[in-house]
């Protein structure tokens, strides 16, 4: 027993440890660097007590504000639009058969490359001068668009980028869940005399409830994290056009060498983002069950 | 029966081979853009004559970092999935095969939960401090340590699933038969969760390969990934585009060839480990 | 080889107690069988025997050792799981070896002790395949010769016949009880299945709610039930129950609402009422006036070929009989039933306790 006692506690260990030094720890860090402005002088870090002072500089930080903003605008629009395209194609393209190996490989590719690749990508498609999309208005004689270029576009453009990136993942998963509904309900229903709609509405679209809400949580925390293809297609510009906040916080602490301003920024963010996902899955879970 | 669509099987085909092609033709296109010449891509030529030049230029050019961070990406990507696979095995055997009060398991995977949630590049200030301090910035080390944290809640959830699919008859048998921890652990259960576990080790290696904000936070030339190398091409003044095109190919190559190889690895993850 | 006491032993899940006060002592050798209603905490028991489970209250001995805090793999048993638990990624050969392995014998010490088991058990032919290779009864073999081949002091079983189809449930039943007389082993039995409970067994434990209700040998607890529930329990068809009035007047009868008379075996003075079990194969078809008689109105006739069964009623009640010879009755007919007054059970029809 003395031996079992020991694995038991040798085996979970190394993974609270690595939780509490590496995330634990540095939410304290965080936390404590928030309270300061440091310097790095010869690889020593200086810190100068400020108080509250970075966070009171937060309300007013235009890029932070702009950072949230277009992060839950740029979420909620390029995930609502994954969603509806990926459930209408799985309603579409249910039950077809043929080469389901290929379809399968060209649907999860996007998900397994690296954003910034995806970004790569889109930069050269996007270019106004010679990228593939530009070309083809010209072809039908329009004028081109400086998709990236322009303050009022950038952020659509990034979010198409997404809404290619990830339809794919949410189709794929809309699809396993419509196939692997009992077929003798849809048989049932129309014996019931259900019209269409009524069997997506009352049949199809609360069994898939649960496997809708899963993908589009997991689909919001991965928006929320947007930072990759940002930084390749507009590094946040032009302006704060396409400033999300993860690119806001990597400025502020990095590019311009602010560790507590950042800090304080990155719990804001931390605070934020947690309330807003723990609100929406509330919210999507208890939409859930009582249908 | 599920004719919901109303469409016939060959509109339902057509739309799905358009979408194939819609989600395909991007790749097609750099791709091909990675074999011309520059000249021939600012031309917006569609006939050209594919040249290595660019691959050549990428894999071999003085100012190119490419095959250091092709090995840099190597080692971090293996290490931090050795790593990660080897603790969250363990943890999720311990926590759902060894008798863990109740509220051990949930605050820990509350815990993983919450952390997978918060974007990686709140807590890369933290790291960067913490790693700077003790010598750890700049190091294989420090980005290993970090990608292995990222990967840990997903790895935890996904090897908690497939090792909640283990009878615990299995394991109590082991126990009778005198199998002490580690050896109920090697002999018993890791040998049937082996397809989760190369479930689990695509998907951290593929992540770990294509991590961006924190390894740009965490390291310098010397460290730097392929992300970050290609990443470094939309940072100059005149873009590359060529070379950004061929070293995005090649960045794509093992993720490619590991979805041939273990697609069903990938889809089994995908489906039973990283949403369920 | 080895002898089991239990004292005193309770389990507690949380706050629910699972295992009450458990007093139990098995000697070398010996077949016992825990047999109860699911859910009762025969697996639990069993569990705690085998290490599995810890234990709340109370000692449990070994061959005389406390074993308490003893890890399964040390307490000498081995124990065959209802699910079977054989290792889906080693052979027959290694699932029974993989004790062995572990134990440090040479592959020439292993498989000097796999044969003879795998003799025994008729395995020979299927030493080098994968349990998802193996039918029902193989991979329940498996399991056993898993257990024999570590040589145990105690085994332990768990509804081991539970997943096999009814033929080859009876086959592995009489296999076990055979393999027991050769081998001699100790053995805790756990059934929820009372056949199962009275062919093997040398002595049974019944098993209610984490209480011991009974323990004696099959035919013991068979003809003198210390309870209804017991006497309910055993038997198959089950027992049936009438709950009737004493006549105050003459306390040695019992008497139905329907006014029909039982003569009992002694006087009940001092009791109101009286619970009479009487088993379905202890009733006899007789002629209307016989004394003791009951009348009763047939509802279903089930020949089954050896025997035939009647499903009766009388008012309220349902009665069930038994008879080894093929009736001449029809659904609807009213028929008299009477059984020697020494088959009768008596139960307080309050405590339900034998009187
Ligand atoms: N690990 C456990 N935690 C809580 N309750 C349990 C546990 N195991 C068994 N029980 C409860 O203990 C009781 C007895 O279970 P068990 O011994 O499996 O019954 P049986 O084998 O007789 O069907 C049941 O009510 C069961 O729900
Ligand atoms: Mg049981």
């Amino acid at each position: 027993m003395k031996s079992d006692t020991f694995w038991r506690y040798a085996t979970l260990a190394p993974a609270v440890i690595l939780f509490v030094l590496l995330t634990i720890l540095p939410l304290f860090n965080l936390a404590a660097l928030s309270f300061h402005n440091v310097e790095w002088i010869n690889r020593e870090a200086v810190w100068e007590w400020v108080g509250l002072r970075n966070y009171a500089k937060l309300p007013n930080d235009t890029l932070f504000n702009a950072g949230i903003l277009n992060t839950i605008l740029f979420a909620v629009v390029a995930v609502a639009f994954q969603m509806v395209l990926g459930f209408w194609l799985a309603l579409m393209t249910t039950r077809v058969t043929r080469l389901r190996v290929f379809y399968r490989t060209v649907f999860i590719l996007p998900i397994l490359v690296p954003g910034i690749v995806i970004g790569a990508i889109w930069k050269l498609m996007y270019s106004y001068d010679f990228g593939i999309i530009n070309q083809v208005i010209l072809w039908f004689g329009g004028n081109p668009v400086d998709w990236l270029g322009n303050p009022d576009l950038a952020l659509m453009s990034v979010i198409i980028v997404d809404v290619w990136h990830w339809t794919p993942f949410c189709f794929l998963l809309m699809l396993a869940s419509l196939e692997s509904l009992p077929q003798d309900i849809f048989e049932a229903a129309e014996i019931d005399g259900a019209r269409r709609w009524q069997v997506l509405r009352y049949i199809i679209l609360p069994l898939m409830m649960p496997a809708i809400i899963v993908t589009f949580i997991f689909r919001m925390i991965l928006a929320f994290k947007v930072f990759d293809e940002i930084y390749l297609l507009t590094g946040g510009g032009p302006g704060t056009s396409t400033e999300v906040i993860s690119f806001t916080i990597y400025r502020r602490f990095f590019t311009e060498d602010q560790s507590g301003y950042g800090s304080a920024m990155s719990l804001a963010t931390i605070a934020v983002i947690a309330t807003m996902i723990i609100l929406a899955s509330r919210f999507a879970t208890r939409k859930g069950p009582e249908q | 029966m599920t004719d919901h669509g109303r469409s016939a099987p060959l509109a339902r085909h057509a739309v799905l081979f358009g979408f194939a092609l819609i989600v395909l033709f991007p790749f097609l296109w750099i791709v091909m853009a990675s074999f011309k010449t520059q000249i021939a891509l600012l031309m917006g030529q569609w006939k050209f004559s594919p040249t290595l030049y660019s691959y050549d230029a990428v894999l071999n050019g003085k100012t190119s970092d490419f095959v250091t961070n092709f090995k840099n990406s190597s080692i971090i990507a293996i290490t931090s999935t050795t790593i990660v696979l080897t603790v969250a095995t363990l943890a999720a055997f311990s926590l759902y095969r060894l008798r863990w009060a109740d509220w051990v398991l949930r605050i820990l995977l509350a815990w993983s939960v919450i952390f997978h949630m918060v974007p990686p590049i709140t807590l890369a200030g933290a790291w960067y401090t913490m790693f700077r301090s003790i010598g750890l910035d700049n190091t294989y080390a420090g980005i290993i340590l970090a990608h292995t944290t990222i990967n840990l809640p997903m790895a935890l959830w996904m090897m908690g699933v497939f090792i909640k699919d283990v009878p615990k008859e299995l394991v109590e048998a082991a126990q009778i038969d005198g199998a002490k921890t580690p050896r109920v652990l090697w002999n018993v259960v890791v040998p049937i969760v082996r397809p989760g576990l190369a479930a689990t080790g695509i998907l951290c290696f593929i992540f770990s390969w294509n991590e961006f904000p924190v390894a740009l936070t965490l390291s310098q030339r010397a460290t730097a990934t392929v992300p970050l190398g290609i990443g470094k091409y939309a940072q100059e003044n005149t873009i590359a585009f060529t070379e950004m095109a061929a070293a995005s190919t090649l960045s794509i190559v093992p993720a490619f060839i590991l979805l041939i190889v273990a697609q069903r690895f990938i889809v089994r993850g995908l489906t039973s480990g990283a949403v369920k | 080889m080895a002898t089991v006491e239990l004292k005193g032993v309770t389990k507690r899940f949380g706050a629910v107690e699972v295992i009450t006060n458990v007093d139990l002592s098995i000697e070398e050798g010996e077949f016992l069988v825990l047999v109860g209603p699911s859910g009762c905490g025969k697996s639990t028991l069993l569990r705690m025997i085998s290490g599995l489970e810890t234990i709340s209250v109370g000692d449990m001995f070994i061959g005389g050792k406390r074993v308490n805090d003893v890890p399964a793999r040390d307490r000498g048993i081995s124990m065959v799981f209802q699910s079977y638990a054989l290792y889906p990624h080693m052979t027959s050969a290694q699932n029974m070896s993989f004790a062995l392995r572990l134990a440090g014998k040479t592959p020439d010490e292993q498989s000097k002790r796999i044969k003879p088991a795998a003799g025994v058990l008729g395995l020979g032919d299927y030493l080098d395949r994968f349990p998802r290779e193996l039918s029902g009864g193989q991979r329940q073999r498996v399991a056993m010769g898993r257990a024999i081949v570590r040589e145990p002091d105690v085994f332990l079983f768990d509804e081991p016949l539970s997943n096999l189809d009814a033929k080859l449930r009876v086959r592995m039943r009489a296999e076990l009880k055979e393999l027991h007389q050769k081998l001699k082993t100790t053995t805790v039995y756990v059934t929820h299945d009372q056949v199962e409970a009275m062919t093997l067994a040398d002595r049974i434990v019944v098993l209610r709610d984490g209480i011991i209700e009974q323990v004696g040998a099959p035919l013991e607890l068979y003809d003198n039930p210390r309870n209804k529930f017991v006497g309910s329990f055993l038997g198959s068809p089950s027992m049936n129950f009438f709950d009737l009035r004493v006549d105050p007047d003459a306390p040695e009868q019992a008497v139905f609402a329907d006014g029909d008379k039982l003569c009992l075996p002694r006087s009940l003075e001092g009791h109101s009422r009286v619970t009479v079990g009487i088993r379905p194969e202890a009733l006899n078809l007789v002629a209307e006036g016989t004394e003791n008689a009951i009348s009763a109105k047939v509802v279903v006739i089930e020949p089954t070929g050896a025997e035939t069964e009647l499903f009766l009623r009388k008012g309220d009640t349902h009665i069930i009989a038994s008879f080894r010879e093929r009736l001449n009755v029809r659904p609807g007919d009213t028929v008299f039933l009477s059984a020697d007054p020494a088959k009768y059970h008596l139960f307080d029809s309050t405590t339900e306790m034998a009187i």
